[in-house]
C-alpha cells in the first residue's frame, strides 16, 4: 500500500447548508477511515470543518481516498484542503498546559492583532479563539497552549509564563480592556459560589457620601456625629463606621437603618447577583460593615450567605455603642469563606472571589477565579481586573455567553 | 445530651417523642401541604424544633404538624427555658389590602357584635392595647381605633384570635388580600409606613407567655400566625438524617446517637444579622457543619 495514506487532515470551508457534516463523515466511513479529531463550526452562514482521519485500516489506495474526498468540493460547493499528516505531529500528545484568556471591554480596532502578537512573542500557541460578545462591547475567549512558552527575560518556563501574564495585563490595560487569565484546570472546575467583598466592590461610590450625610443627620438630634473623613482604601467607609461605633451610643437602631436606605449597589452588581442566582450559583456577601446599614441590601438581594458586624442594642432598641461578638474583621473573611466551603462541601477551586485585592480581600487568594475591582497599588495578584461598572463581565469569565445573558435578562424581566 | 450555652440561655439538643409536642397554634394548610411534600423528598432535617421544657412548640409549628402527619415517631428539638429573658414574644400583624373603607370595616365589626373606639394617634392606640391583651387595634388611613368584642365572646387569647380569624376571613371573602407582617414593621417607633384608605392594618391581641402556656396545656390552639417567638440564639444546619426518626428505637438510644452525631460536627458561632442558606437571622446563631475529614460511617 502507498506509504503516506495513514493519517490525513481534511479541512473544508464554504456556505453552510443542511447535511454537510453527515455527507463528509459518511464519505469517510465509506472509505474505511477512522476520525481521530474533529472540529466544526458554523458562524453567520459560513461553515468550516477540520478532521484528522486515520486510513491505516482502509483497503482503498491513497489516490482513491484523495479523489473521493476531493469530489466533496464539487458535490457541496465547499473549498476542500487535504493534507497527509506527519505521524510524529499527530502522535504528539495534546498540549498539557493551557490557560484560558478572556479579554473584555469597549470594542476598538487592533485588539486581537495586539494580543495575538504578544502571545506569539512568548511562543504561546492560540489553539482556539471565539468571540463571546461583539458590538460596542467586545469579549473574546482564547485557549492558549503554554507548554512551550519562553521569554527573553527569563530562562525558566514558569517565570516566562508569569512574565507573559503580566505583559498581557499591561497590554490590555493600555488597550483599555479587562483581561482574565485562568488555568484550564481551574476553568474546567465548575464554579459553585461567587463571593463578594461588599464595601469595595458592590456599593456604588456616589451613594456612600449621601449615606454618611444621612447617618450624621439621623444621629445629630442625639448629639452625635461621626467624623466625616474616610479611610483611604475603597470601602474604607465601612471601617470608619466600625472604628467610631461608640458614636452611635444611645441612638435608636431604627434611625440608623433608615440612614442605610441611602446606600445603593451598582446597577451592574444588582443585575449580576440576580443572573448568578437565576443560573444556580450560590452568592455570598462578606462585609466588616454594620448590619443596620446592610440588612436591607442583604434581604433584598437574596444572597445565600451574607456576613457583617452587628451593632449591639439594648431592650429599647438603642445602640449600646458596642459590637456583637464575634467581631468580623478583614482577616476573618477568609475564615468565613472556609466555613461556607465546608457547609457547601466545595473546594477552593469552585469559588469565584471578587474583592479589591487589598489586605481586606485575602479570601481571594488561591480560589478558582479571583477578580480584583479597582485594585490599589500593591494589591494581591488576581486572575482578572475589572472596574466596578464592568461587574457583569464576570459572567463571561464563567463561560456564559452574551446570548445566555440576554436569555436570563429576559427571564428576569418576565 | 448535647447542650449549647449562649450566655444565660442554655439550649438542650435532644430527641423527643413526636406525640409529646404541644402545638399552640393552628397551621396554615398550604404551608403544611408544601412542607409535607418537601419532607417526603428531604433526606435531612436542617434545624431542630424549638420547644420549652414542657414541649410546647415555640418555633417549628408546621414542621411538627408535618412530622406527626407523616407518621414519624421522634423528632429533634432544641429545648429552652420559655420564661428566660432571652425569649421574646412578638406578634404577626395583619394587613388587609382592598377593604371597602371605614364604612365597610364598621359594618363587619357591627355584624360581629364588636365595637370601635376611636383614638387620636399611634401612641394612644398602643397605650390602650397595653391595658387589655384581648383588645385589637385597627388603622385605616388616618383613622385609628381600638377593636373590642363582648367579653362573653372573647374571654381569652384563643377566643380573641378566633374572632380575628373570623373577621379577616370575612374580609378576604369580600375581596381583601391578607398579608402577615411582623408587629414592629407597623408599630415601630420610627415606622413611616401608614396604611392607605383601602388598607386595613390590624394590631393583633398582645397575648402573654402565660396565656400561651395555659392554652397549650389545655390542648387549645390559637389561630394561625398568632405568636412570633424571638429567641436570642438558635442552633441551625444540624442536617440530621430524617429516616432516623421513623425508627422504632428507644429514646435513650436515639439521644445517644443524636449527641454523637452532633459531637462529630464542627460548630461556629455568629452574632445576629447574618444570612445563612438564604435566610436572615436576627439572632445569634450556632451553625453546625461537617468536618471535612469525617466519613459517613463515623457519624
Amino acid at each position: 500500500m502507498p506509504e503516506l495514506k495513514q493519517i490525513m487532515s481534511f479541512s473544508a470551508i464554504g456556505l453552510d447548508s443542511p447535511g454537510l457534516v453527515s455527507k463528509i463523515t459518511n464519505r469517510v466511513l465509506d472509505l474505511g477511515g477512522n476520525i481521530l479529531d474533529v472540529e466544526e463550526s458554523c458562524r453567520k452562514g459560513l461553515f468550516s470543518i477540520f478532521l484528522a482521519i486515520d486510513f491505516a485500516a482502509s483497503s482503498r489506495s491513497t489516490e482513491e481516498i484523495r479523489d473521493s474526498l476531493r469530489r466533496i468540493e464539487e458535490e457541496t460547493g465547499l473549498k476542500v484542503i487535504l493534507r497527509v499528516c506527519d505521524e510524529n505531529v499527530v502522535a504528539r500528545p495534546e498540549a498539557a498546559d493551557h490557560v484560558l484568556v478572556t479579554v473584555l471591554g469597549k470594542d476598538r480596532p487592533g485588539i486581537i492583532a495586539e494580543v495575538s502578537s504578544l502571545l506569539h512573542r512568548f511562543n504561546a500557541n492560540i489553539e482556539s479563539c471565539r468571540m463571546i460578545a461583539r458590538g460596542p462591547f467586545f469579549s473574546m475567549e482564547m485557549a492558549i497552549a503554554v507548554q512551550d512558552v519562553h521569554s527573553e527575560t527569563f530562562s525558566s518556563r514558569v517565570e516566562a509564563l508569569k512574565d507573559m501574564k503580566e505583559n498581557l495585563k499591561s497590554l490590555c490595560a493600555r488597550l483599555n480592556q479587562s483581561v482574565v487569565i485562568q488555568s484550564e484546570r481551574s476553568y474546567r472546575q465548575p464554579k459553585k459560589i461567587v463571593v463578594f467583598d461588599v464595601e469595595s466592590c458592590l456599593i456604588e461610590e456616589a451613594s456612600v457620601r449621601r449615606f454618611l450625610d444621612a447617618v450624621n443627620q439621623r444621629i445629630a438630634p442625639f448629639g452625635k456625629r461621626i467624623a466625616p473623613h474616610l479611610q483611604a482604601e475603597p470601602g474604607g467607609w465601612a471601617r470608619t463606621l466600625v472604628d467610631q461605633v461608640d458614636a452611635f451610643h444611645g441612638v435608636p437602631v431604627q434611625e440608623l437603618e433608615a440612614a442605610g436606605r441611602s446606600l445603593e449597589l451598582h446597577a451592574g452588581a444588582v443585575e449580576l447577583l440576580r443572573i448568578l442566582k437565576t443560573m444556580g450559583y450560590k452568592v455570598a456577601l462578606l462585609s466588616t460593615g454594620l448590619d443596620c446599614f446592610l440588612k436591607r441590601i442583604y434581604e433584598a438581594e437574596g444572597a445565600d450567605y451574607a456576613f457583617c458586624n452587628t451593632l449591639q442594642k439594648d431592650e429599647a432598641g438603642n445602640a449600646t455603642g458596642d459590637l456583637e461578638e464575634p467581631v468580623l474583621t478583614a482577616s476573618t473573611k477568609n475564615e468565613i469563606l472556609e466555613f461556607i466551603m465546608n457547609v457547601e462541601d466545595i473546594s477552593r477551586d469552585q469559588v469565584v472571589a471578587v474583592g479589591d485585592g487589598s489586605g481586606g480581600s485575602r479570601f481571594m487568594k488561591d480560589v478558582g477565579l479571583s477578580i480584583a475591582c479597582r485594585p490599589a497599588g500593591g494589591a494581591l495578584p488576581a486572575d482578572g481586573i475589572f472596574s466596578s461598572d464592568q461587574m457583569l463581565n464576570i459572567l463571561y469569565c464563567l463561560g456564559i455567553t452574551e446570548a445566555d445573558i440576554a436569555r436570563y435578562r429576559d427571564a428576569g424581566e418576565s | 445530651m448535647y447542650a449549647i450555652e449562649a450566655g444565660d440561655l442554655i439550649m438542650h439538643l435532644e430527641v423527643v417523642r413526636v406525640e409529646t409536642l404541644r402545638e399552640h397554634e393552628e397551621t396554615l394548610r398550604h404551608v403544611a401541604d408544601t412542607l409535607a411534600l418537601e419532607f417526603k423528598n428531604w433526606a435531612h432535617l436542617h434545624n431542630p424544633i424549638i420547644v420549652d421544657q414542657n414541649h410546647i412548640v415555640l418555633d417549628g409549628n408546621h414542621r411538627t404538624f408535618v412530622f406527626k402527619r407523616l407518621g414519624f415517631r421522634t423528632i429533634p428539638v432544641c429545648k429552652i427555658d420559655y420564661y428566660s429573658e432571652h425569649v421574646g414574644l412578638r406578634y404577626w400583624f395583619r394587613l388587609l389590602k382592598g377593604v371597602r373603607g371605614l364604612e365597610g370595616l364598621s359594618r363587619v365589626v357591627e355584624e360581629m357584635e364588636g365595637s370601635l373606639e376611636l383614638v387620636t394617634d399611634r401612641p394612644s392606640l398602643a397605650a390602650r392595647l397595653e391595658q387589655n391583651p384581648l383588645f385589637m387595634g385597627v388603622e385605616l388611613g388616618e383613622t385609628r381605633a381600638v377593636l373590642r368584642f363582648p367579653v362573653e365572646r372573647v374571654y381569652d387569647g384563643v377566643a380573641a384570635y378566633e374572632a380575628l380569624e373570623r373577621m379577616q376571613k370575612r374580609m378576604v371573602r369580600e375581596g381583601a388580600e391578607l398579608e402577615y407582617v411582623p408587629c414592629q414593621t407597623l408599630a415601630g417607633k420610627a415606622s413611616c409606613e401608614k396604611p392607605d384608605e383601602n388598607t386595613l392594618a390590624i394590631w393583633t391581641p398582645h397575648i402573654t407567655k402565660d396565656m400561651v402556656v395555659q392554652a397549650a396545656s389545655c390542648g387549645k390552639v390559637f389561630a394561625p400566625k398568632a405568636t412570633r417567638h424571638l429567641v436570642a440564639a438558635r442552633p441551625i444546619n444540624v442536617n440530621v438524617p430524617v429516616r432516623w426518626f421513623r425508627e422504632d428505637a428507644s429514646l435513650e438510644e436515639m439521644n445517644e446517637r443524636f449527641a454523637a452525631f452532633l459531637r462529630n460536627k464542627q460548630i461556629r458561632r455568629f452574632g445576629p444579622g447574618q444570612v445563612i442558606n438564604g435566610r436572615y437571622y436576627g439572632e445569634e446563631i450556632f451553625v453546625f457543619y461537617d468536618r471535612k475529614t469525617s466519613r459517613p460511617d463515623q457519624q
